[in-house]
């Protein structure tokens, strides 16, 4: 049996944007939210340094404790834009695995 | 289909992966990264409990001799053993380049900087003020890193 490629590609992209569209807004909302926290936290450093409540060593440890703490946010940021692209590509696959598998006449997919 | 349509199929579905074709772009979902994370974020945040309640409620100011630098620095060692035992555990996983540069960064918060900013302090002795940034940024840390971790079950369909 010859494979329709064009009715391929639309059930292919039909599933990965569904995966896409239902992981996305998730995303987005955890960058919102953590990069808000890091600024709150930023303000709060700068406020110790000038009320004198810590000193500069201090101030500096902080904002690398801080800059590390951002750059995990970032990390999983990657992290969950690699796992959305994965359960995209893997619906996209599953979506035509049983059409595929019946024409090369084995359990390809 | 054509042969060379069926092996450009076989070729590009081996190409993803062995066995099956559920492709995997980071590490799988483990349970012992997850209860070890929880239970060094409790640990850190047990001991910075400890700290603040070295802080006098009357004059907001740390009780000394106990909120000094030398009576914690042997808890600090300790937290950032148990983050390098994480560290050294996600290294032999595969596809885990992510989380293992977290718990780097996380290992360096705890064994460098929360150092620092108690050692460094005039008075030895950690305020009030000092101790919620370290607590918040901490816990921004650790909440990523599980974050990423639980995603890894969650967005698999098996959480």
């Amino acid at each position: 049996m010859a494979l329709n490629v064009k009715s391929l590609a639309a059930a292919m992209l039909g599933a990965a944007q569904g995966k896409l569209q239902e992981h996305w807004p998730e995303v987005r909302e955890y960058a919102e939210t953590e990069t808000r926290k890091t600024a709150d936290t930023l303000a709060s450093i700068e406020r110790l340094l000038l009320a004198g409540q810590i000193n500069s060593k201090q101030a500096k440890a902080l904002l690398r404790m801080q800059r590390n703490s951002a750059q995990s946010v970032l990390l999983t940021i990657e992290g969950l834009g690699l796992l959305t692209v994965e359960s995209a590509i893997n619906a996209a696959l599953g979506a035509v695995r049983d059409t595929v598998n019946g024409a090369v006449g084995f359990a390809l997919l | 289909m054509s042969t060379a349509g069926r092996w450009a199929v076989v070729w590009c579905c081996a190409s993803l992966t062995v066995g099956g074709c559920a492709i995997r772009l980071v590490s799988e979902y483990d349970e012992a990264t997850d209860r070890g994370v929880t239970q060094l974020q409790s640990d850190v945040a047990s001991q910075l409990a400890q700290l603040k309640d070295l802080i006098d409620p009357q004059t907001g100011k740390p009780k000394h001799p106990d909120c000094e630098f030398d009576k914690f620095s042997g808890a600090y060692s300790r937290l950032a053993a148990s983050a390098h035992v994480l560290v050294v555990r996600n290294e032999a996983r595969q596809k885990n380049t992510l989380t293992t540069e977290q718990l780097k960064l996380l290992e360096s918060s705890i064994g460098e900087e929360l150092v620092t900013v108690h050692r460094e302090s005039d008075d030895k002795c950690m305020n009030a003020g000092a101790i919620q940034v370290v607590s918040d940024a901490l816990d921004q840390n650790f909440r990523a890193i599980l974050k990423l971790e639980l995603a890894k079950k969650l967005y698999r369909g098996e959480g």
